[in-house]
């Protein structure tokens, strides 16, 4: 047995080339007409734009670094960030939930240089966490109709995280401001998927696909 | 009818009209009426039929806190109509009447046998004899009560939701001082919203008079400028611990966490207590001020009100006002007839009190008295003004409390809680029931709801119910619909009287206000189903392809795929394939992971080698299995830990509790989510999984236990050469989101040998075939390991102390009591599981598993039995729940293979 990496068996992010990553909510795209295109190794949904108030997004395909470790190392790896508290930096979130635990988000190419560079706090959980995004003017709306969690404006402002139970289930909820990124156990993921958007049916809530369709200006710049 | 001309502060559009049925008869109301006022406009009178004796009862309160309204609509039952706006094709039907509401055939049972039955306390002296006719008088009775019907077959694809909500202060109520309390709120910059459960923000100015009228208005509109969120009609059910109070509005409950409740509940005015005061023309002064003045109907054209404080002399000037004739104000208290009335035409009779009402289906007039004096006046509207209480529920269920005030005579707040506030000034009005109405024959109803009468209240009095809490069990007082707002002032007056005291929280007391406030459908309690269901990554494979999904405890696993023998025999003579992703996973390292090991279970692990696995059994204090799995050490300071599916919460808390008792460099990762893992078994696994990875499974390379890192077509794995099954078999973990491509992969490679994918059921059957234990199903919370069958694997001699060890260590000095053992069946039948073990006739153990084994061609199964009888061989014989005698004999060795040879080769 190798002692390099104890945990690769943990890591979809040395899966061989081919493998094709499937989120746990795959199934429910399929049969809400989506078509499956390719990004990062993973199978992601993609649907038409829509106008919606609120739209509802399976970003499981992010990768995520579980860290944890004594608070010092914790204010080290976070660069002091208060419990609570999120920071963006170069596409990579970082997330201080308790003084001793951590979550840090980045695109799913990074996570392998990312977890060399944190060491051994951090353990690759991009296939534990199912992750979800709820956006659109309304999502505050939808999010009081899934959670008891208080995320007013005054109270759960961008970039703060919490814990709490959202549809009956473990998870963790970050605000980036334009939307709320919730995570919750990857077997739970296709439930919470269909049950946020239960939630919303009343609001007119949308699919939206994994990658935000490119803006006109970029597409053309893609074409040229 | 025609209505009244217009006034300020109506509720009704006159220019719209709504159609509905009432009784299946098309009824037009205007838009911003009630069913109520709708239907009072219409000139229906009689709107219910009361709980015990079938009374006809009409409009009381006109504000939701009396049941007189109750009507069924679109199918939903106990509807308070004066509080529902009528809309275009609702149908309005009576409840609790047979066979309509003007001939009710239960009226005419009670009045004609006035004797049968109905007294108070009859659901302990009626209906018990002859004993064999409970089965009529049951179903007589569950006909005959209830407040409406629901339709069984009736689908309900209404949309009942459930919203959060936090605020930093909630008003409940919107009256003049809620809007008031609720305006400075939002003044000061708070998140502020206000709950009112009436059409009409204001309270009693909404309907007071213009001035008032007007006042309302500007408050509202002030309020709603500063920006104060106003639910109505919407009401507070309660208020829970921590500041939570449910509202309900539509078809919404909202629930919402408030900083700082603010009670602004107000008070309720009171019916008074004489002869027939249900009869339908009696009405509350509020209810009849409401009428006139909101939906400009003129309830009566005769009318005698009957007060005990200002508040039914400003009823009689808004009759007079609206051209109501008003025959005189009786009024309980001396003095002087009041100016106002003087100016209006209306005689003041100072002193009287009512005796008791006239009429038999509908008011006609009230006898009065004033001593010896007595009058009878005629009138079609009855005004009742009995005084307010003030509305304390939501206060006590705070943990506030309140407590009489002798000298006003009323109960008064008295302990406010942190968090809550008491806006205005709710105290009530002093009152007692009139002496006079001593003198009268009729019923004198105390509690509207559950047709209770001062007479019911005497015998609970002198069958020794000598409190309001105790008689409330006995006479169901404030037990209705109303929840005490009718009735719970009235009954504590009674029974004051009858027991010659005051009517004090020391003598009398008060009952327990409990939530909900109102009438509330089960729909709503329960809005959306969400029911939380855990998916491994192959779920659809398994459901595409025939899997019976049923729930394994959180999870939905496949029992089988349509033939489990089939996918038992595969395993055995071939190769299966089955889903065991359900396993919790726990990763334990740090410099103490070894150590932190040896402490939780009873074997031992630090003598572990790299890249071996083991067995493992997790005991708790008292020596009992929690539960069970493996253990596979990664590296010096890392092991991967696997538990049982339902157990992997429960041992992330066990270890991660005792992990901080003992402060051991150590961490605790719960990684159950990441991981997908398959056990591919039977002869020929070696040789399909040899096509899919570089990986040396040679049996002398990686043997019996081994562990080892390896790559499965194209996808990083944990190999662990375990088995449940009792066949060759690899156990491979991989990345969930890996995990249908791995799972394709293997069935595709095992293509050549027959794979079957195999389920619970085969499971549970190869597994009984080894006689590998299921904990949970052959433990239970006193199983110990000793006599559980497994005393190799308690390490007595190990130096460091571990979790149960104290508890096993007296269990071996005592000795062994029951033993958990092997049985074969001797004739094939299978006995079923919770069979008992039967000596003499009397039981001794159970049966955990039982199974018939194709393979082997006999029933066997696991059970637990006295340990004089546990040697191999021995004779039992097994009681199955049938009746039916099954012998068996003992065995302590596994029934298939016992020498593990398949396993190992």
């Amino acid at each position: 047995m190798s002692e390099r990496d104890p945990y690769a068996f943990l890591s979809p992010a040395t899966a061989a080339a081919g493998v094709g990553l499937r989120t746990p909510i795959e199934r429910a795209h399929l049969a809400a007409g989506a078509e499956l295109t390719e990004l990062e190794g993973w199978r992601v949904a993609a649907y038409p734009p829509a106008d919606a108030d609120a739209w509802v997004s399976d970003l499981s395909h992010l990768g995520k670094l579980d860290v944890r470790g004594g608070a010092e190392q914790l204010d080290a790896l976070t660069a002091g960030l208060a419990t609570g508290a999120a920071r963006s930096d170069d596409g990579v979130w970082t997330l201080r939930l308790t003084p001793t635990h951590g979550y840090v988000l980045a695109p799913f190419p990074r996570v392998g240089a990312l977890r060399d560079r944190i060491g051994a706090a951090a353990i690759d959980v991009s296939s534990g966490l199912a992750a979800v995004a709820l956006g659109g003017a309304r999502r505050r709306d939808v999010f009081n109709r899934s959670s008891g969690l208080d995320v007013r404006e005054a109270t759960f402002g961008p970039n703060r995280c919490m814990a709490g139970s959202v549809m009956r289930v473990p998870t963790l909820v970050l605000n980036r401001g334009e939307d709320f990124l919730m995570f919750v156990a990857w077997e739970y993921g296709e439930y919470f998927y269909d049950a946020i958007l239960d939630a919303g049916e009343t609001v007119g809530i949308a699919r939206a696909s994994a990658v935000p369709a490119a803006a006109p200006e970029q597409a053309e710049e893609a074409t040229a | 009818m025609k209505r009244l001309g217009r006034r300020k502060g109506e509720l009704i559009d006159r220019e719209g009209t709504v159609s509905f049925s009432w009784e299946g008869r098309a009824v037009s109301g205007l838009a911003g009426d009630t069913i109520a006022s709708a239907l009072y406009a219409d000139g229906v009178r009689v709107f219910s039929r009361s709980f015990k004796y079938h009374r006809p009862r009409g409009l009381l309160c006109c504000s939701g806190q009396c049941p007189n309204c109750l009507v069924q609509v679109d199918g939903d039952p106990a509807v308070r109509a004066c509080m529902t706006p009528i809309a275009d094709g609702m149908a309005v039907e009576h409840i609790n009447a047979w066979p309509s509401l003007e001939r009710d055939a239960l009226h005419a049972l009670a009045s004609a046998t006035p004797a049968f039955g109905m007294q108070v306390g009859f659901y302990y002296k009626t209906f018990m004899r002859p004993r064999w006719a409970w089965k009529y008088y049951e179903k007589f009775l569950r006909t005959a009560a209830g407040l409406g019907k629901l339709d069984p077959a009736h689908r309900r694809d209404r949309r009942y939701e459930k919203v959060h909500r936090h605020v930093d202060v909630l008003v409940i109520g919107g009256g003049e001082a809620g809007l008031e309390a609720a305006l400075a709120s939002a003044r000061d910059g708070r998140d502020t919203a206000l709950v009112e459960e009436g059409l009409a923000l204001g309270g009693r100015l909404a309907f007071s008079g213009i001035a008032a009228a007007t006042r309302a208005a500007e408050l509202e509109a002030a309020a709603r400028e500063a920006g104060v969120e106003i639910l109505q009609p919407a009401w507070a059910g309660g208020v829970y611990e921590g500041n939570l109070v449910p509202v309900y509005q539509g078809d919404t409950m909202y629930r919402f966490r408030a900083g700082e409740i603010v009670l602004a509940t107000g008070t309720i005015e009171q019916p008074l207590v004489f002869g027939k005061n249900d009869l339908p023309g009696i009405m509350l002064g509020s209810g009849v001020r409401r009428l006139v003045n909101q939906y400009r109907i003129a309830p009566g054209e005769e009318a005698v009100v009957l007060t005990v404080d200002d508040l039914g002399i400003e009823t009689a000037c808004d009759l007079a006002e609206a051209g109501i004739h008003v025959a005189a104000v009786v009024d309980t208290r001396e003095g002087d007839p009041d100016e106002r009335l003087g100016v209006a035409g209306i005689e003041h009779l100072r002193g009287f009190a009512p005796v008791e009402a006239r009429g038999s289906s509908h008011v006609t007039g009230v006898v009065v008295a004033r001593g010896g004096e007595r009058r009878t006046l005629s009138a079609d509207l009855v005004v009742m003004s009995g005084g307010t209480v003030a509305q304390f529920g939501t206060l006590v269920q705070a943990g506030g409390s309140v407590r009489y005030d002798e000298g006003r005579r009323v109960y008064i707040a008295d302990h406010v809680p942190d968090g809550v506030r008491v806006a205005g000034e709710p105290v009530g009005t002093a009152a007692a029931v009139p002496a006079s109405a001593e003198t009268a024959k009729a019923k004198q109803f105390v509690c509207y709801c559950e047709d209770v009468t001062t007479k019911d209240v005497h015998l609970s009095v002198a069958e020794g119910f000598a409190s309001l809490e105790l008689s409330k069990r006995y006479t169901t007082v404030t037990m209705g619909p109303c929840q005490g707002k009718m009735c719970h002032r009235n009954s504590g007056l009674v029974m004051a009287r009858e027991l010659g005291v005051d009517p004090d929280e020391q003598r009398v007391g008060v009952t327990t206000a409990r939530p909900p406030h109102n009438p509330t459908s089960f729909s709503l309690l329960a809005g959306r189903g969400y029911e939380p269901v855990k998916r491994t990554s192959v779920h659809h494979w398994h459901a595409e392809r025939g899997g019976k999904m049923l729930w394994a405890g959180d999870w939905k696993r496949p029992y089988d795929y349509g033939d489990p023998d089939s996918e038992t025999a595969a395993v055995h003579e071939s190769l299966g394939l089955i889903d065991v992703s359900t396993l919790g996973k726990l990763i334990v390292r740090g410099p103490d992971a070894a150590a932190f090991l040896e402490r939780i279970y009873p074997n031992r692990y630090g003598d572990m080698k790299l890249a071996r696995v083991r067995y493992g059994i997790v005991c708790g204090d008292d020596g009992s299995i929690l539960d069970d799995g493996t253990v596979a050490r990664l590296s010096e300071t890392e092991f991967y830990v696997t538990t049982t599916s339902s157990g992997a919460g429960g041992m992330e808390q066990w270890f991660t509790w005792w992990n901080a008792v003992w402060g051991m460099d150590c961490q605790i990762v719960n990684v159950t989510s990441s991981v997908a893992a398959f056990n591919l078994a039977g002869p020929n696994a070696r040789t399909a999984l040899t096509g899919l990875t570089p990986f040396d499974l040679a049996n002398e390379a990686f043997p019996y236990l081994g562990a080892g890192h390896a790559e499965v077509a194209g996808v990083p794995c944990l190999l662990l050469r375990i088995g449940f099954v009792g066949e060759l078999g690899y156990e491979i973990h991989c990345p969930a989101a890996a995990g249908e491509h791995l799972w394709e992969a293997l069935m595709a490679a095992g293509e050549q040998f027959s794979v079957k994918p195999f389920g619970l059921e085969p499971q549970r059957v190869l597994r009984l075939e080894k006689a590998h234990v299921i904990v949970g199903q052959d433990t239970n919370a006193e199983s110990q390991p000793l006599e559980a069958g497994m005393p190799w694997i308690v390490k007595l001699d190990k130096e460091n102390d571990w979790i149960g060890r104290y508890s096993i260590e007296w269990y071996q000095g005592r000795g062994n009591r029951a033993s958990l053992v092997g049985f074969e069946g001797a004739n094939g039948t299978v006995p079923k599981e919770g069979a008992q073990v039967v000596v003499g006739g009397a039981p001794v153990g159970r049966v955990t598993s039982s199974r018939f084994s194709r393979r082997l061609g006999k029933a066997i199964g696991i059970a637990w039995l006295p340990s004089d009888l546990a040697e191999e061989g021995t004779a039992i014989t097994l009681s199955d729940p049938s009746g039916s005698s099954i012998p068996a004999r003992v065995t302590l060795k596994a029934f298939y293979d016992p020498d593990q040879e398949r396993l190992r080769s």
